[in-house]
């Protein structure tokens, strides 16, 4: 491979180019901390209970006026031929504050609801194990044109949820509560509404659960109540992250083609680390690229499935970039630089990603046209989830171990051949001395970069923990789960826009092309440079 | 009609002093019908609402004047309240000092005793949790976010940054309206009156906190793939059994306290940290959630209206029992009737569907203990 600019640049350049990059990254941790609210929000909706008979499907909502009779299982008593068909669960998204009807706004990006049931033990209802719980539900939406009794259907369905409830044996007296797990309800890719209303009915059919006690809402027990609970992405979040997004494309664009043209300038064909580092640019790019802008003012469901995507293709891009870099800087090897070279090390990011990627098909990518639908709800669809999550699992932790022992058996590479190197010529043993250092430059880099992101995560988890213990107390970690969005997502920009600048081909290599930039100035005295670069980083790494 | 009718009734069954009139409010306020609606007309055109019910202090009918739609929900609060202790102590000679299933705070406020601080945490606590539960039926309007007197900004902040937490709404208001009474009258620094003021007020507060202090959240990751680098939490509120344990626990190790020369609370039985455990002036973390009480409590064996006990006659008791439900703790020495009552109950039931359950009727025969 050709020298890389990182050899032929000035340890001050260096230092005073890290240096800024660090501030920078610092900035991206404080706008996360110090400006942007939290990532999402949830907002709790217990559902009101109404007797509806008619079998002609009207909407019944709860504002301006509600349009139905709100009941009480206490003191219910269902008419003669009644159903619990008859009853509706009834939630008219957001709440009204402050006497302020809130609305939904685009900025939310998504909207997700999930079902908290509410289960009393009574010795004459029996509560099932992993008892089916069948909802007939139906989603409609209003505009701010529409008048505001007036609903649209968005979707009207019929879903199967499994309970998973539980409770000691010594708690069980009448009016004690279950504990039951919350369910996935449905998945709202986009936030194109202001306002939702959602009715929930629960059908049974008796003479089927005589036959079969455990089929649908035959054994799900006492119920109390249900709740959805909603959670959506914060406005302020999404602005914070849009205008971080917006900001750096231009950057990673630049970064991108100018590389390009650096290895479009070279006379030979370009190696394959050369193409990994530019893949790992078009996709970062790809990731950074604002389409979410898009959203605002267009209704697209697929929105999340695509942001999906495009994180998925940057962290495999990056794995495999890690794995083709390690390997071909294992000098011994002779089998390089063709893809197929790696294809069994590749193979664990390959399944991996794969397997996601059918996962997020099968949940997010069904779920575009029917919101309700959830893999977990069948127990086929649980099996196959849990399979698919445990292979890319055990794929990543493979990957892991893999890497490990490839970036172990390069350090061992380099420590034998620094022995042998003493007698090389001066040429080739400043080659080889450069290879070193590219290879621990980018080492160094990926382990403050994997160091910080563990840290932060750590951080997160903290703070989130703290927001929540007994005693509300006011930690500067509290509001840290956006400063590790932001923090992380800005130091992997700056993280690879730093590989495509400092491992683009320098000017060196190549006689008669034209110096545009910066970074040869000190061409003038390559040696010196070099080995001053060389003194001042392959050292102190090696003692 | 019926209401006013049984406020009535009450206000004959328990003809008591000034002192007993503390608790009348929360009977009256807990007799309101749960199932009440805000959008309902019959009861919020009829603004002599709050003057129905008796006992209100002049700060708490302002405040039902202004949240009316709220009061349904501290009724029902207090409903339940009342028979979560029902629950607690129904082996005990104390019962919470109410007809069974009455939904009555009994006369037990006469004295600053255990009782009394448990009954004013309790009624303090299942207001906060219903206030909070309504919320989260979306009847309240006034609920959660921001501070209610700037609602201008309120869209914007809900847009940029969310919602904030019913509890604490719930924990405001109840703070709110059942301590605006205590803090209405001010009493000598060193009478008795400025000392049952300064314990109810604790005691509420305790309520309150143990509320809040067992709202736990429970989360949700939804990150890229359901990973959970992305994980959203909300507060789930307890239910009241919890509640109920929680404060029982609370009662078996609360405090006894005095009023000093300053008419500050301090504990009792710490002589030598006399100055430090004045608490008022240094709250310390571990008081500040336990229950305090001032006085003695009484054996509540006989029927005393002045000493505000309703007695243990009449009560069943176990006979061979060794707990507190024993006949010979429960009726207090005196003996017991033993009758053999025949009782109609469910049997063999059969599961039909959500609100039905189709049962025989059996027919059993037990003894039963009765206290003379």
């Amino acid at each position: 491979m050709s020298g890389a600019v990182i050899e032929n640049l000035s340890t001050r350049k260096l230092c005073f180019m890290l240096a800024s990059l660090l501030a920078a990254a610092i900035v991206f941790f404080l706008v996360g901390g110090l400006i942007s609210p939290e990532p999402s929000s949830s907002m709790s909706f217990l559902m009101t209970k109404c007797e509806d008979r008619a079998l002609k499907n009207d909407w019944l909502y709860l504002r301006p006026k509600m349009n139905c009779k709100p009941l009480h299982f206490e003191t219910y008593v269902p008419q003669p031929g009644g159903n619990l068909r008859d009853v509706v669960f009834v939630a008219q998204m957001p709440h009204v504050r402050g006497g302020i009807t809130l609305e939904y706004s685009p900025w939310f990006q998504f909207l997700l609801g999930l079902l908290d049931i509410d289960i009393e033990y009574d010795p004459d209802r029996h509560l099932a194990e992993n008892a089916l719980l069948q909802l007939e539900v139906r989603l409609g939406y209003r505009t701010h044109d529409d008048p505001p009794t007036t609903w649209h259907e968005l979707i009207s369905t019929t879903v199967t949820r499994r309970l998973d409830c539980s409770i000691a044996e010594d708690k069980k007296e009448p009016n004690a509560a279950y504990n039951c797990s919350v369910m996935d309800l449905f998945e709202l890719g986009s936030n194109a509404y202001p306002f939702y209303l959602i009715n929930i009915r629960l059908p049974v059919n008796e003479e089927q659960c005589m036959k079969d006690p455990s089929g649908p809402n035959c054994a799900i027990g006492r119920l109390k109540d249900l709740s959805i609970i909603e959670i959506h992405q914060n406005g302020g979040f999404t602005k914070i992250w849009l205008a971080m997004k917006t900001l750096l494309t231009p950057f990673v664009l630049a970064a991108t083609i100018w590389y390009w043209s650096r290895i479009r300038q070279l006379t030979r064909q370009p190696y394959l680390l050369e193409k990994a580092i530019f893949a790992l640019g078009v996709s970062l790019a790809s990731l950074d690229f604002p389409l979410e802008w898009l959203s605002l003012w267009f209704r697209l469901p697929f929105m999340l499935l695509v942001c999906d995507l495009r994180q998925g293709l940057f962290y495999a891009m990056l794995f495999s970039f890690w794995l083709i870099f390690t390997g071909e800087h294992l000098i011994e090897d002779s089998s390089r630089n063709s893809l197929i070279a790696y294809w069994r090390h590749l193979a664990f990011v390959v399944v991996a990603s794969l397997c996601l990627l059918v996962y997020d098909m099968c949940e997010r990518g069904i779920q575009l046209s029917n919101p309700f639908y959830s893999i977990w709800s069948t127990s086929v669809g649980t099996n196959l989830a849990y399979a698919i999550i445990y292979v890319a699992s055990l794929c990543a932790l493979l990957y892991f171990v893999f890497l490990v022992y490839k970036v172990g058996r390069v350090w061992s590479t380099i420590k034998r051949k620094r022995a042998a190197a003493l007698q090389m010529n001066r040429n080739r043993r400043l080659k080889f001395e450069m290879i070193i250092y590219r290879f621990k430059f980018l080492m160094a880099l990926t382990v403050v970069c994997a160091g910080f992101t563990i840290a932060s995560y750590i951080m997160k988890q903290y703070g989130e923990s703290q927001m929540h213990s007994d005693e509300f107390m006011e930690s500067p970690l509290v509001n840290s789960t956006s400063a590790f969005f932001t923090g992380t997502f800005g130091l992997w920009n700056i993280y690879v826009i730093l590989l495509l600048a400092m491992y683009a081909p320098s000017h060196k290599q190549y006689a008669g092309a034209v110096r545009v930039d910066d970074d040869d100035d000190d061409l003038g005295e390559p040696t010196a440079t070099e080995q001053s670069v060389l003194a001042t980083f392959v050292k102190p790494a090696v003692d | 009609m019926a209401r006013i009718l049984l406020l009535f009734v009450v206000s004959v069954l328990w003809p008591a002093p000034v002192d007993a009139l503390e608790a009348a409010w929360w009977s009256s306020i807990a007799q309101l019908s749960a199932h009440y609606t805000p959008n309902s007309n019959n009861l919020l055109g009829a603004k002599p609402f709050c003057s129905q019910l008796t006992g209100l202090s002049p700060g708490q009918h302002r405040i039902c004047d202004l949240f009316i739609d709220h009061m349904p929900a501290v009724g029902q609060g207090a409903q339940e309240a009342i028979s979560e202790c029902e629950h607690q102590f129904k082996q005990q000679r104390w019962n919470c000092s109410t007809p069974s299933g009455s939904g009555y705070v009994g006369p037990i406020h006469k004295r600053g005793t255990k009782e009394a601080a448990f009954t004013y945490a309790i009624l303090s606590a299942g207001v906060t949790h219903e206030i909070g539960r309504r919320c989260r039926l979306g009847l309240l309007g006034s609920c959660g976010c921001s501070e209610a007197d700037r609602p201008d900004n309120l869209h914007k902040d809900w847009t940029w940054g969310g919602c904030g937490d019913n509890v604490d709404y719930g924990y405001r208001f109840a703070k709110d309206f059942i301590d605006v009474r205590e803090k209405e009258k001010s009493f000598p620094k060193r009478s008795n009156d400025h000392g049952r003021s300064l314990m109810n007020r604790w005691n509420n507060e305790v309520g309150r906190r143990v509320t809040k202090k067992l709202t736990r959240p429970r989360c949700k990751c939804h990150g890229v793939s359901g990973s959970c680098n992305l994980k959203t939490c909300w507060m789930q509120m307890p239910t009241t059994r919890q509640l109920g344990d929680a404060l029982v626990s609370k009662y078996r190790t609360a405090r006894r306290i005095q009023i000093n020369q300053r008419g500050n609370m301090q504990i009792v039985g710490q002589p030598d940290k006399r100055d430090k455990s004045d608490f008022s002036k240094q709250p310390k973390q571990n008081f500040k959630s336990e229950l305090v009480f001032l006085d003695d409590s009484p054996d509540y064996c006989r029927t005393d209206i002045v000493a505000g006990t309703t007695g243990t006659q009449g009560r069943p008791c176990k006979r061979g029992s060794s707990g507190p439900d024993s006949c010979d703790m429960l009726c207090c020495g005196r003996g017991y009737n033993t009758f053999t009552e025949e009782t109609h109950s469910k049997c063999k039931c059969k599961f039909q569907w959500c609100c039905r359950v189709v049962c025989q009727t059996c027919l059993n025969r037990t003894t039963v203990d009765i206290c003379k």
